[in-house]
């Protein structure tokens, strides 16, 4: 078996308050692995320490086999790894074609040109649009990130992420705050955009969580309280206790 | 696809006009157009770094002022050299000068990037008058014989020239312009857009942001030194008041602020406007700086965006004002 991600033995703390108390989390290639855990359980900062905005304070995380625990994020991500915001984070003042013009810039290696301008970036255009229809964004392709919707800027967080191609995604809350038809869509997305990748997710909807899931993580208080299949989390006494009993069903 | 017509003809009625410009102008004004010139350099260059990449320097006057001292000293220093090589010398030293601070720029961002550019600033300008023997201290170093701009057998410019000068500087300064506005058209330009907007993003998406951010400072840096290339030339004279001092770093700022943040050409506007601004005071009243405080304070408070963005303003009204009227133009139904 081999993993795509794992951590060993991950702690963090913020100033002593133990967020990420000792977590070994190993993915699959190719699952799709969700991350449930109430409010505060740390799955946040779990994602930072994967992709690299913290070092943490103990352990070692290994992407494909690689130790990465001192890469910047920068680098995590050339190697394969992206990642989505739970609060969305755009370009303010850019179109949603320049978002992923930028995604996929980066995807192509062209990284420090500045010689030749973006328009003549053979086939750049051409595969900017072309995701943009995929997504079906296209009618909103020359509008400003922050004039769209709260549903369509979430399609574009998630996107965008994509857009760079990583083999390993992780997607904070992608679902948090939409309609339930919202929802439905975004999940669809998840779908399309995902398909023979890696990915972790993290996301209060249960139906979210137990319908995309191949394997179900549960943290509670920076430990790992269970890791199993859909059904075999929802049958878990420890896990009822801890978290799905307590009207916790829906945020 | 009418617009950017639209805009090439002003472009080359502009080009036209700057052209014919010295059979009509006096020698007051050409010169006036040639300090304008090379504000706007200036302005531009602070520009790519503030509106581009979102970095505030208040230390411009830095590379300004290293490139015009550096042009300076190799000419009063280096027998025969001709101006080319001399420019040269000064628009590189200014870029070096910025390579050796990009390691300020990866550890601090923000405010204290501001106040540390601003520090640097200072020193330079305590060490220029420290360094007398060299830089001439308070003083200055004056140029006395401004060699030819020439390369050997091709062409020979004699800077002293009112026109000449005025057709020089003009060139360069509209190519220098037109280079910066073309990088911000490369993928490393749209790379400084997205840092400007959302550095941690951009670093997500697979970008090594301090590098990226670097490059256009050295860029920006190069440009400065440039322009204090050009001022030097212009003026004949290189002193720590007229190059280093804090308000030739300010300069710049307010010419962007007043023009429009965010928009290429803003600072040109800016610093078309301010240097207005001062004929016209200088008309009523000895305390010029007091009435650009006042209109500083005034574009900060009521025109966050400057010209350009009253501009922007203004069409979204009459937009408005047209539709009200009946007259549905398409541009509206989006
Ligand atoms: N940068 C930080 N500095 C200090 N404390 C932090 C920081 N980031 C997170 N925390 C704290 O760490 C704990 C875990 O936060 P985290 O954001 O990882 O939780 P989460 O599981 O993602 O919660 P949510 O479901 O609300 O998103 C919280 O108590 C939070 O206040
Ligand atoms: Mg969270």
């Amino acid at each position: 078996m081999s993993f795509i991600l794992e951590t060993q033995d991950l702690r963090h703390d913020f100033k002593g308050m133990k967020v990420i108390r000792g977590v070994d989390l190993q993915i699959r290639q190719g699952e799709r692995h969700a991350i449930i855990g109430p409010n505060g359980a740390g799955k946040t900062t779990l994602f930072n320490l994967v992709t690299g905005m913290y070092r943490p304070r103990h352990g070692h995380i290994l992407f494909k086999g690689q130790d990465v625990t001192k890469l910047k994020p920068y680098k995590r991500n050339r190697l394969g790894m992206g990642r989505s915001f739970q609060i969305t984070s755009l370009f303010e003042h850019q179109t949603v074609f320049e978002h992923l013009r930028l995604g996929i810039l980066s995807r192509m290696g062209v990284r420090y040109n500045f010689f030749k301008p973006m328009t003549m970036v053979k086939g750049l255009t051409e595969e900017v649009d072309a995701m943009l229809a995929r997504v079906n964004l296209s009618e909103y392709r020359d509008q400003w990130a922050s004039l769209l919707s709260y549903g369509k800027s979430r399609a574009l967080e998630m996107t965008l992420t994509m857009a760079t191609n990583p083999d390993l995604v992780l997607l904070d809350e992608p679902c948090a705050g939409m309609s339930a038809e919202e929802t439905r869509n975004a999940v669809g997305l998840i779908r399309e955009l995902t398909t023979g990748k890696s990915m972790i997710i993290v996301e209060h909807d249960m139906d979210v969580v137990f319908s995309l899931a191949d394997r179900v993580t549960v943290l509670h208080y920076g430990k790992i309280l269970a890791c199993d299949t859909p059904s075999e989390i929802q049958k878990n006494k420890d896990v009822k206790d801890a978290y799905l009993g307590h009207g916790m069903k829906k945020q | 696809m009418a617009g950017n017509i639209k805009k090439l003809v002003l472009g080359f009625i502009l080009l036209g006009a700057i052209g014919i410009a010295p059979r009509f102008l006096g020698i007051i004004s050409l010169n006036m157009a040639v300090e304008l010139a090379i504000g706007a350099l200036f302005a531009v260059s602070l520009n790519l770094l503030l509106s581009y990449t979102g970095l505030l320097s208040f230390g411009h006057a830095l590379f300004f002022g290293m490139g015009a001292y550096v042009m300076g000293i190799s000419i009063t220093y280096m027998d025969g050299i001709t101006l080319i090589p001399a420019i040269l010398m000064g628009s590189l030293a200014a870029g070096l000068t910025a390579l050796i601070f990009t390691p300020l720029l990866v550890r601090v961002t923000g405010t204290a990037f501001s106040m540390l550019t601003m520090a640097f600033g200072q020193l330079m300008y305590v060490l220029c008058i420290k360094m007398r023997g060299i830089t001439g201290g308070e003083d200055g170093l004056t140029l006395f014989d401004m060699p030819l701009l020439s390369v050997p057998g091709v062409f020979s410019l004699d800077m002293t020239d009112p026109a000449t000068l005025y057709y020089t500087v003009m060139g360069v300064v509209l190519i220098s312009i037109g280079c910066m506005w073309y990088f911000t058209k490369t993928p490393l330009g749209g790379v400084q857009a997205g840092i400007r907007d959302n550095a941690q993003r951009v670093e997500y998406l697979g970008f090594h942001v301090s590098a990226s951010k670097a490059v256009i400072f050295i860029i920006s840096g190069t440009f400065a030194g440039l322009a204090g290339c050009l001022a030097a030339i212009f003026q004949q004279v290189i002193s720590v008041d007229g190059f280093l001092r804090i308000n030739v770093s300010f300069m710049p700022i307010m010419a962007i602020m007043i023009g429009g943040l965010g928009h290429f050409l803003g600072p040109v506007i800016g610093t078309i406007f301010l240097m207005f601004l001062n004929q016209m005071a200088m008309r009523y009243t000895d305390k010029v700086e007091l009435v650009f405080g006042i209109v500083f304070i005034m574009v900060v408070m009521y025109a966050p965006y400057g010209i350009h963005g009253l501009w922007v303003k203004a069409r979204i009204y009459w937009g408005i004002f047209r539709h009200r009227k009946g007259a549905l133009g398409k541009e509206e139904r989006t």
